[in-house]
């Protein structure tokens, strides 16, 4: 019995400042709070209001069997509860039902994986936190930012407990196996992965509205049966995993996409065999299809690879490496809201906006710059590590004169 | 300052004004050679045309791995991706990204890096070809 594990990832990027060498050791707020208000007024009328109410229907209109997979970062949950508890309060609702796992991943979307264990770990922790406390679930899936992953990182994370990682599944992981059914790594004991179908996802969250796809409009009957399609291949899952905001904002509301998600449901369930199940709920059912080798195949290099389109260019590397750098200096000040700044500038969008390339494969919606160009990203990012660096070190010494007054 | 022009008496009499003329150099018309010496010298050009209908200068800049910062208001602007680009009003942007270019090593090393790729798409004959499509498409 093939079961679909749709998965919503739900984020925003926060907006920094246009913020000038003339700045630096003058002004102290890097946020643009007045256009993040903007945005997230403006997401929440478009899409996180109406796809809340949504997913709560479907899921009391099927009594059990609609249930769904959902991630928010911490930094958007710090948002809505401070600005928009209507929005907070749906994401609850939805949890009540019972139907809903809520992922855990790092509470400020970021790339410490690669930079620093102890950050990495404090951020997954906070955010597991921030779950219970909010939903009442103490998490036991995973999904790193950009749905990363690799040996080291399924290792630490089966230690700290999970039970699956929702994962990207590039070609040279997979090579002819199918995103289709439950993996195991080599030498993990309790750990699965599940690997996004991108094919069907992002049919979804990039072809839809697209005129020029030869599938082109896509209704929910036709999608539903090429999901049931893949029952012919003996694959056990498919696994849907998409941005919250493809629902009115990547897809508008004119395309018709919330009337696509309020029929799936049904066409998919049209086909007795198929159910929905949330990715725990998956691994417990399904054993595993086949032991991937991750150690040797999935190298740290590898998986910067894979974030080419957030670390590949000197920009980037150059912008993170100095954040990281500040590491040690940030945390022996003891103080909570620099360490809540720091964090806030680890967000991965701030370096993808600094990328040079052609946007990556798949993410053709995030093609889209605030700044208007890398260079420009860099630039303003960089003035703020320097006014946030001299201010760690200024404040300290105020401190110490005030001490000695 | 490079080159000269019916504004170069007044930016003079400016720099004088405000008392910065050590740190400024005007060179006047330059020929030839000299061009390439003041590109080769410079670590940085910057083109802040209020108005130009193209402005080949910084492809000129660019061929010496010179990064260059142009106004948008140029016709060049339209076609470089990897040069920084300001709003000629904008003094503040226009020095924010000077300094920049000087602070930020890192900065030069990609623009120069990303220019030499997008130098060689630019050619007379692509823009030739360009234009034969056009009346190509207008005529059948």
């Amino acid at each position: 019995m093939p079961s679909v594990c749709l998965h919503f990832h739900v984020h925003q990027p926060r907006w920094l400042r246009h913020y000038t060498f003339f700045d630096i050791n003058h002004d102290h707020v890097y946020e643009d709070a007045e256009r993040n208000l903007h945005i997230l007024n403006k997401l929440s009328e478009k899409c996180y209001i109406p796809a809340n109410n949504i997913m709560l229907k479907l899921i009391k209109k099927y009594k059990g069997d609609f249930r769904i997979a959902i991630s928010v970062t911490g930094m958007l949950l710090d948002q809505f509860e401070k600005l928009r508890s209507d929005v907070l309060d749906g994401f609850k609702r939805i949890a009540d039902t019972g139907c809903a796992e809520f992922v855990n991943e790092t509470y400020y979307h970021s790339l410490a994986f690669l930079f620093s264990a102890r950050e990495f770990k404090e951020q997954v922790m906070l955010h597991k936190k921030k779950i219970k406390a909010l939903f009442g679930q103490t998490p036991k899936a995973f999904r790193h930012a950009e749905l990363m992953y690799n040996g080291n990182l399924t290792r630490i994370i089966e230690k700290m407990g999970y039970n699956v990682i929702l994962a990207r599944g590039a070609d040279k992981i997979l090579g002819r196996r199918s995103p289709g059914r439950v993996y195991q790594q080599a030498g993990c004991k309790k750990l699965r992965l599940l690997f996004r179908n991108h094919r069907l996802s992002d049919d979804i969250a990039v072809r839809f509205s697209d005129s020029k796809w030869s599938e082109y409009p896509l209704t929910a009957d036709k999608y539903a049966h090429w999901i049931h399609h893949t029952n012919d291949t003996g694959d056990n899952v498919v696994n849907l995993f998409v941005d919250y905001e493809t629902l009115g904002e990547h897809q508008k509301k004119e395309t018709g996409i919330f009337a696509f998600i309020r029929e799936l449901p049904r066409e998919i369930l049209k086909h007795a065999d198929f159910k929905f199940q949330t990715p725990s709920e998956i691994v417990d059912e399904y054993e595993p299809a086949a032991q991937l080798d991750l150690t040797n195949l999935i190298s740290q290099a590898d998986m910067e690879r894979d974030l080419s389109a957030w670390l590949g260019n000197t920009l980037q590397k150059d912008a993170i490496n100095t954040l990281y750098g500040m590491e040690s200096k940030v945390r022996s000040r003891k103080d909570g809201r620099l360490l809540n700044t720091w964090r806030m500038l680890q967000a991965s969008d701030h370096f993808y906006y600094m990328h040079t390339g052609s946007p990556a494969d798949g993410d053709g919606h995030k093609d889209f710059n605030p700044y208007g160009s890398p260079y420009d990203a860099y630039i303003n990012y960089m003035n703020i590590i320097d006014d946030f660096s001299g201010f760690i070190g200024k404040k300290k010494r105020s401190v110490i004169n005030g001490k000695t007054k | 300052m490079a080159g000269a022009g019916d504004m170069m008496p007044r930016m003079i009499e400016r720099v004088a004004e405000l008392g910065i003329g050590k740190n400024f150099h005007f060179t006047g018309f330059l020929h030839g050679t000299e061009v390439e010496q003041i590109f080769t010298m410079s670590d940085l050009y910057v083109m802040p045309s209020v108005s130009e209908p193209f402005g080949i200068s910084p492809l000129e800049a660019m061929i010496y791995d010179t990064p260059v910062i142009i106004s948008r208001q140029s016709g060049v602007a339209e076609i470089l991706n990897h040069a920084l680009k300001v709003d000629f009003w904008d003094v503040d942007d226009i020095a924010n990204k000077i300094i920049a270019i000087l602070r930020y090593p890192v900065l030069v090393g990609e623009i120069v890096e990303k220019t030499r790729d997008e130098l060689r798409s630019i050619r007379w004959e692509y823009a030739a070809e360009k234009i034969v499509e056009v009346y190509r498409r207008v005529l059948h």
